[in-house]
């Protein structure tokens, strides 16, 4: 039991500091590593879906895939819930949060 | 197969009649996978197509989840349904081999669902980033790992095709 406390604390610490939060810090998309998708797939989905010019696109695919993660966009969490939802389409493992 | 770029961001492919039965019956397993009961939500393979939109704060994933998932579900499902229609369509040769000339939107639409049946298959498998291929005829994911390697190198020409 000890063990599902945690997560849920923290689960509510966060979901009150989004209504605390400076409502002007930007959010960000961030997109995850993981063994499926393909470094040439990934490079195409962010030319394809954010316009990014390939030597752009490349540097952010090669981001995830060594750094485990990359901001990809940022902007109001409207747009970036937006952002996250097209990268799922595409299935990649993409979440948003607030700019720390 | 065979992949070439045919201009403009339209793909050739020759494929043999194998090769599109092939296709064929992994489309029609995706597409049952789609359906609005098609997987259970604890399973590793939905959670992987429907991931959380937020890490760290499971109120915000539910609320983006009950918005976006069954949008996201039915575009797939969409989409795997035309990718079959398109193989039925396309009519063999004498020599069982088929040509199909996939204009940007099809390449596109195809792309998308190779990587939604990589996607599942993959997960299923528990493939990892150092999978090295080695194909024991004893193991019984021998054969979804053999379809999972095909299905990559497929996606890949088909994505270096695309950007020509």
């Amino acid at each position: 039991m000890a063990g599902t406390l945690t997560p849920q604390r923290e689960a509510a610490e966060q979901a009150g500091s989004d209504t605390l939060a400076d409502p002007d810090r930007p959010w960000i998309t961030i997109v995850w590593n993981d063994p499926i998708n393909l470094m040439s797939y990934v490079t195409h989905v962010f030319m394809t879906v954010f316009g990014y010019p390939k030597p752009k696109a490349e540097k952010l695919m090669l981001d995830v895939h060594h750094r485990g993660r990359a901001v990809v966009s940022s902007g109001t969490r409207e747009r970036m819930e937006l952002d996250v939802a097209t990268l799922h389409g595409y299935g990649l493992w993409a979440t948003l949060e607030q700019q720390k | 197969m065979k992949v070439n770029p045919a201009g403009a961001g339209a793909v050739r492919v020759r494929l043999t009649a194998p090769e599109a039965d092939t296709l064929a019956s992994l489309l029609t397993d995706l597409i049952a996978a789609l359906q609005p009961d098609g997987l259970d939500p604890s399973d590793p393979v939905y959670r992987r197509l429907y991931p959380d939109g937020y890490q760290g704060n499971a109120e915000a994933a539910d609320a983006f989840r009950s918005l976006t998932e069954s949008s996201l579900r039915t575009e797939r499902l969409e989409r795997a349904e035309q990718c079959l229609a398109g193989l039925a369509a396309a009519g063999q040769s004498a020599n069982r081999k088929m040509d199909v000339t996939l204009e940007p939107h099809a390449v596109e639409r195809w792309l998308r669902v190779l990587n939604d049946m990589r996607l599942a298959i993959g997960t299923r498998i528990g493939i990892t980033e150092d999978d090295d291929y080695d194909f024991d005829p004893n193991d019984p994911a021998s054969l979804p790992r053999s379809i999972y390697a095909y299905l990559t190198g497929v996606q890949d020409a088909v994505v270096r095709a695309r950007m020509g």
